[in-house]
């Protein structure tokens, strides 16, 4: 995943959520708005209810009223929050934290809200102070909020949910194309795919399908061409050796023969040999192609294998064998025909050889002075390694090449 | 011999080549005369082309392997990838060669693979139950290669070099020295028991206090 990349999953659910929670929040607010309000007329109809039942309560009771003030929840925690004033039309008022209406019906004072209502002998004030009347709301409120985030969550759950179902058909489709060999072309499946994105599926699978028929065109071709040159050279060169080769054409035969098999290699590196999966076993390739070349003469290959019989990898034995044989060659052809091949554990092959060169000559068709090589050998060792995903490094450190290749 | 070959004119210089070395050759164009031939007669070795006209060489090797004949077979083909070479080894065939090849090439995989008579091919050692090609690094126990890591195989060499004669432990270490890696204590020890495991306990005789010979 680069850093540019992003969820659609995540985007959906992020912007879902969004919208969703926006909506929520203001039903919420609405529903604080309208809580406080239809609270604020419940108390002050508590208020009014309580001032006329004492009013009637006082003065159908014979005897005098005595000025006082009473607390309307007595004993209880909001005792002091709520208080009822009784008094005199005329008589000194009780002390009291508000301040004595000038006349009947609703006021503020004080940070309390206080009905005052006049019976016939008596002035009763109701009052309840504004925190606690804000600490009810608040409790209301927060009862609400408790109730309502429970939904919240689980709603983020199921949109979450929803989506990741909805798009579990496009996750499969991309972890399937992910989990693909690099040599896998066949069409993708749109099984579960939306009607949106089916275009998408069969795009894909039409250039899939095209790059297949090129790649299977171009391997054909080279096969062929490979088939189809070698015989031709293989009788031909029987004949001259056959007659004593006397103008001395075989040399030449075997340039001609070297440059169109490095030619072909090539191209099967670049149409993309090293994509197969293999298995190769990595020891049998090794001691074919050290058979191969210890049979040239003035050659020395001396093979460690690590003490291993075998060694199994998931690299496609054609690419492995092609990319080798060029190391190998390249090592014999730029020193004195002795090469050290060293397996060791981790699957890295080193080869060693005694030279006067300075540098790899790496670029396409270029060498050393004397090498006897076409000047291809590193170029298709790198289009294979790159393919490969392997890891070539080259040195020269004094008066020996070393090439180590980690295949792992 | 049995040269399996569709291309006449390279088909005419193998012939003539092979003839003038002195073996006698009989020349199947396609898959069916040499299934043909292969039924009839017993020869010492097979030049097997792979790309018939009628079919595969690779089926005819197959076959023949799987009816039990053993007759040493040699892959000449335009065939150069690993993977064809490795399924032709795999079929049966004792060596392959990738055309164009030198003739000369060609007459020293004749001598190394193609039986002499009844006998073992020129390249070949017989000690008791094996065959030994020392040019080739190759060994085999009753007919089937055994494959020999590159330090036991060192080790197996440097005693055919001395067949008969005791080697000192000291000796044998010696052969082990190409291998920049350092020798532990027992490690001749532990490599001729892995030989044994592989040619035949009988193979090496430890002759205690002074070393081993091979028997």
């Amino acid at each position: 995943m680069t850093e540019h990349s992003w969820s659609i999953r995540w985007r959906l659910a992020r912007a879902t959520l969004a919208v969703v929670g926006l909506g929520w929040l203001g039903t919420i607010l609405l529903t604080l708005w309208l809580l406080d309000y239809e609270m604020n007329e419940s108390l002050d109809q508590e208020m009014a209810l309580v001032a006329r039942t004492t009013l009637l309560g006082i003065e159908s009771t014979p005897g005098p009223v005595v000025p006082r003030i009473v607390g309307m929840s007595p004993g209880q925690d909001e005792e002091d929050e709520r208080l009822v004033r009784l008094s005199l039309p005329g008589a000194i008022l009780p002390p009291a934290p508000w301040p004595q209406p000038a006349e009947d019906g609703f006021s503020e004072a004080n940070g309390w809200r206080i009905l005052r209502a006049t019976g016939d002998q008596t002035v009763i004030e109701v009052a309840q102070s504004r925190a606690w009347r804000r600490e009810e709301m608040f409790e209301a409120a927060s009862a609400l909020i408790v109730l309502v985030l429970p939904m919240i969550l689980l709603l983020a759950w199921g949109i979450t949910r929803g989506l990741t179902r909805t798009l579990a058909p496009i996750a499969a489709l991309a972890d399937a194309i992910g989990a693909r060999r690099p040599d896998d072309l066949s069409p993708v499946t749109g099984t579960g795919i939306p009607r949106e994105l089916q275009p998408l599926t069969k795009g894909l699978n039409l250039y899939l399908g095209r790059i297949d028929d090129l790649r299977q065109a171009e391997r054909r071709f080279v096969a062929n061409a490979a088939h189809e040159l070698r015989t031709p050279i293989a009788t031909i060169r029987a004949r001259l050796d056959l007659e004593g080769d006397p103008a001395g054409a075989v040399p030449m035969l075997d340039d001609l023969s070297r440059r169109v098999e490095r030619l072909l290699q090539l191209a099967r590196s670049e149409a993309g040999l090293g994509l197969g999966g293999g298995p190769v076993d990595l020891l049998r390739v090794l001691r074919l192609l050290v058979a191969d070349a210890s049979r040239r003469e003035g050659v020395t290959i001396h093979f460690d294998d690590g003490d291993m019989e075998n060694l199994i990898l998931p690299f496609d034995p054609d690419a492995v064998a092609i990319l080798l044989r060029n190391l190998i060659d390249n090592a014999v052809d730029h020193g004195d025909g002795r090469v050290r091949l060293t397996l060791t554990p981790g699957a890295r092959l080193t080869i060693e050889n005694p030279t006067t060169e300075s540098t790899f000559a790496e670029a396409p068709f270029s060498k050393g002075p004397q090498s006897g090589g076409v000047g291809l050998g590193l170029s298709i060792v790198a289009a294979l390694a790159a393919t490969m995903g392997i890891g070539v490094e080259k040195h020269i450190e004094g008066d020996r090449a070393r090439v180590v290749v980690a295949f792992r | 011999m049995l040269l399996v070959e569709d291309t006449t004119d390279l088909a005419a210089s193998l012939l003539a080549h092979l003839r003038a070395q002195g073996h006698a050759v009989d020349l199947a164009p396609d898959a069916e005369t040499a299934r043909a031939a292969l039924a009839v007669s017993d020869y010492a070795c097979v030049i097997l082309d792979l790309g018939l006209p009628d079919g595969s060489g690779l089926d005819v090797l197959r076959e023949r392997r799987a009816a039990g004949d053993s007759t040493p077979v040699i892959i000449a083909t335009a065939r150069d990838q690993i993977a064809d070479r490795i399924a032709g080894l795999d079929a049966g065939a004792d060596d392959y060669v990738v055309k164009p090849f030198d003739l000369r090439e060609l007459s020293a995989r004749i001598r190394a693979n193609a039986r002499r008579g009844q006998g073992l091919p020129e390249t070949r050692l017989a000690i008791g139950a094996l065959e030994v090609d020392r040019a080739a690094a190759r060994v085999w126990r009753e007919g089937g290669e055994v494959r020999l890591t590159s330090r036991e195989w060192a080790l197996f060499d440097t005693m055919l070099g001395a067949r008969g004669r005791v080697l000192t432990k000291a000796a044998l270490e010696e052969a082990l020295y190409a291998f920049d890696t350092p020798i532990e204590g027992n490690a001749i020890e532990v490599y001729v028991s892995r030989l044994r495991q592989k040619l035949g306990a009988e193979v090496i005789e430890t002759r205690r206090g002074l070393g081993y010979v091979l028997s």
